[in-house]
């Protein structure tokens, strides 16, 4: 779905703005910056009636899951209130960040204002793998008074168009902000376009759209990458005794299937002794059985077939391989114990691997760098700190537990970085 | 071999109840000559405590462990030696992990007598010289696909006036010739001779855009042919079906639909699966397919969704005589169509990772466009 100045238009009428761009652009430019105030105000009314709005309704078709839709509407509502947008722009970008600073040049005494500024137009390429992500991601461009150009990922399931529409029928003066394109990125001719008139390419995805879009971009061209991530849980023997935070680390692995940056795609343990990897991964199985059988697959017949011979193709090929790894298979899920310490995806879709990674070689994770995001990390409460430590300087971004692992706290960083702040350039002004 | 040869030199090339008990024969034959002449292959039957003499009829050809295509691309298993192979080919265009595969002698007969037999059948052989556009690579000592390699194969079927390839050498790598391609077309257009447009779907949707683009109607000679091969599952993704395609070449070059054929092989399994008309792939004589089921991988019945098994006492080169393939298929039986085989329909690919098929590079090169 395409929308452009706040309608729903077609491919011809497509290629129309395509050619126009650059002129509709300069044209939103002219005009006095955008009020941010205006989006606050907007986004702050849209959510008071979250539940009400059709596409909240129509989740469940989309096979997103009861708990995850009324989890959705939850963060929705503690994200975009006026209160809570206030916040995060002051966590974000600073608490005095709409009042010029003074700057003073120290050899004349000439002075000069300082402020936040948009960065322009931001392209957004977003990625398919978190429901409403495009919309979430050109939000944050209108919170920090860019003109934001987005392209939708496959299958999207128009979440991005229909909730713009509330949001332009409250304030449509942010109408001229927002462009929506449905171009499959395989369109060289529209995604060269598109990148030559932003200021800055944010762009979601995996290694493969990351060095798509540095191809892609000129070199005066900025680009924001938030590229694919690997999350794990690590778990010490006190923690594999802790029933309570196993579940909640289950219930990640079964609410996201595993598909977001942040969720657990497997589980270190804490020692260098396999027969210990394998108590645990009895132990393990059963818990995820029960947390899976309370949380069935929200996807269709034909999805589930895909799913579930992926699984099995993987673990037959494994079986070939003679592969010392051990399978624990369960019902619609499964643990796989394996020798080494190496950090990698899983196979998804409630599959986890389970190796071991004795404490003092956790720093080891280093040589992943960027690939690092979040740990759930599962222990006593007196080993907490010092393993914290050792996985935050090993370049992990986020510890928490289990069931935090892919939740968002108002303010909290994104990938290591305050993505309001990546949307923004600091600018001097000479009194 | 005798039994193999027997086997590929049948005249009964779609009948299934003529050829069980031969094609029983030759497999047993097949999978005892690579268990003693391929180390590899013999360990991985001994894993799964396999026994030949357990398959008596075709009901047991499931119990032969099949090796999955995806362990193919990371091992090469060989039952010849490598310098006696007279046809050596690779299953990816570019990128991705490649399989090798290849004829000995005795392996690249019976392949010709089941791709003559094959092709017969389906009315692909023809004497009448033809013009051709291959809408793939010109074959390059630098590439040794086993796409390039068909592709150029293919054009034996009839007896060739021209070639033009879309994909040529130029400064060392592969780019497509545009311009090249459609004035061949416009210009065999007008010769009375047939012509046979070759290549991977997503290409051949893409020259019908072009033609579309540059305007150009044509009506190519009766006879002429359209053969697709390399999956389909670029073309899921571009949301286009088989009949809409159809529908763009009818219309750009007035192609009959029953000269619409497209095929479905494997580097690993080189038999030609080649589409009826109503775009059902028939299981010919050579091969027998099982459906497996996708948790215990335990054979399916009729209608029901699996994993595409693929079973051929072809080669004696390599063990490949039982292949699991990432497609999701259902097989079934009575076409209607006039073929007696059964056949099977694909669901599409299962994404395991590092698995990246031709037809993905393919659709990556137009990326390059």
């Amino acid at each position: 779905m395409n929308l452009v100045n706040g309608k729903v238009i077609n491919s011809e009428e497509c290629e129309r703005v395509l050619e126009n761009i650059d002129e509709m652009l300069i044209s939103t430019l002219r005009k006095t910056p955008l009020d941010v105030e205006k989006v606050i105000h907007a986004c702050d009314c849209m959510v008071q009636n979250a539940e009400q709005l059709d596409i909240i309704k129509k989740l469940p078709e989309l096979g997103i899951s009861p708990v995850l839709t009324s989890m959705y509407i939850g963060q929705v509502k503690s994200m975009l209130g006026a209160d809570a947008i206030k916040r995060r722009l002051k966590i974000e970008l600073g608490e005095n960040y709409n009042k010029p600073q003074e700057l003073v040049y120290a050899h004349s005494g000439a002075k000069a204002a300082q402020t936040l500024a948009p960065l322009g137009v931001l392209f957004h390429i977003t990625a398919g793998n978190v429901d409403g992500l495009p919309f979430i991601s050109l939000l944050d461009g209108l919170f920090t008074g860019n003109i934001n150009i987005v392209k939708l990922p496959k299958q999207e399931g128009g979440i991005t168009v229909s909730l713009l529409l509330e949001l332009f029928k409250i304030a449509p003066e942010l109408q001229e902000y927002v462009y929506v394109f449905d171009y499959s990125s395989k369109d060289l001719h529209a995604m060269r376009k598109l990148a030559k008139v932003a200021n800055a390419i944010v762009v979601w995805g995996g290694d493969e759209a990351v060095s798509a879009v540095r191809r892609l971009a000129e070199p005066n061209t900025k680009i924001i990458e938030w590229g694919h991530k690997i999350s794990f849980a690590y778990v010490t023997k006190s923690g594999a005794k802790n029933t309570t935070l196993l579940e909640k680390l289950a219930m990640n692995i079964c609410l996201t299937n595993q598909l977001f940056c942040s969720s657990c795609q497997g589980i270190f343990i804490d020692t260098d002794n396999m027969d210990e990897v394998y108590k645990f991964c009895e132990e393990f199985l059963a818990i995820l059985e029960r947390i899976s059988a309370v949380h069935p697959f929200a996807f269709d017949e034909a999805a589930m077939i895909f799913i579930k011979a992926g699984a099995t193709l993987q673990f037959y090929h494994e079986r070939i391989e003679r592969s010392e790894n051990k399978v624990f298979k369960g019902n619609d899920c499964s643990v796989t114990a394996c020798r080494d310490s190496k950090l990698e995806p899983s196979m998804q879709y409630r599959n986890v691997w389970v190796k071991p990674l004795n404490r003092d070689d956790i720093i080891n994770l280093r040589g992943y760098k960027n690939y690092l995001q979040t740990a759930a990390l599962i222990c006593s409460d007196d080993e907490y700190t010092e393993l914290a430590e050792k996985l935050i300087r090993a370049g992990i971004i986020k510890v928490s537990d289990g069931f935090e692992m892919s939740s968002y706290a108002l303010g909290e960083g994104h990938d290591g970085e305050f993505t309001l702040r990546c949307y923004t350039r600091v600018v001097s002004v000479q009194n | 071999m005798a039994d193999r040869r027997k086997l590929f030199f049948t005249n009964d090339t779609y009948n299934h109840a003529k050829t069980d008990t031969l094609f029983v024969l030759a497999m047993k034959e097949n999978v005892s000559f690579h268990t003693k002449h391929c180390p590899q292959y013999k360990r991985i039957l001994s894993d799964f405590n396999f026994d030949i003499s357990s398959v008596n009829t075709v009901e047991d050809l499931y119990k032969i462990p099949p090796l999955p295509a995806s362990y193919l691309k990371n091992h090469t298993m060989l039952s010849k030696p490598y310098n006696k192979l007279i046809v050596k080919t690779t299953s990816s265009g570019t990128g991705g992990k490649k399989t090798l595969s290849g004829f000995d002698t005795g392996s690249g007969l019976c392949a010709m007598s089941m791709l003559l037999k094959i092709f017969k059948y389906n009315k692909l052989l023809s004497l009448r010289r033809t013009n051709y556009i291959i809408l793939g690579y010109k074959p390059d000592k630098s590439n040794q696909t086993a796409m390039a390699k068909a592709l150029k194969w293919v054009s034996v079927l009839a007896p060739p006036v021209k070639i033009e390839y879309a994909l040529k050498i130029k400064n060392g790598e592969y780019n497509i010739d545009v311009d090249g391609i459609m004035d061949a077309i416009v210009k065999f257009s007008k010769q009375n001779k047939p012509v046979r447009i070759i290549g991977f779907p997503a290409y051949f949707k893409m020259f019908l855009e072009e033609l579309n683009e540059r305007n150009i109607k044509i009506h190519l000679h009766k006879n002429s042919k359209i053969l697709l091969g390399g999956g389909w599952k670029s073309m899921f993704a571009e949301a286009i079906s088989k009949d809409e395609l159809f529908e763009m070449a009818n219309a750009a070059l007035g192609i009959q639909r029953r000269n619409f054929k497209d095929q479905f092989s494997t580097a690993e399994h080189p038999t030609p699966y080649i589409a009826c008309e109503n775009h059902r792939f028939h299981i010919p004589a050579f091969s027998r397919v099982i459906v497996r089921d996708i948790d215990s991988l335990s054979p399916v019945g009729e209608g029901v969704p699996g994993i595409l098994n693929l079973i051929s006492p072809l080669l004696t080169s390599m063990p490949y005589g039982s292949i699991l393939t990432d497609d999701i298929v259902i097989k079934k039986n009575d076409c209607g169509c006039g073929n007696p085989a059964p056949y099977f329909e694909i669901m599409g690919r299962v994404g395991l990772a590092n698995v990246k098929t031709c037809t993905q590079a393919a659709s990556d090169f137009l990326k390059k466009i």
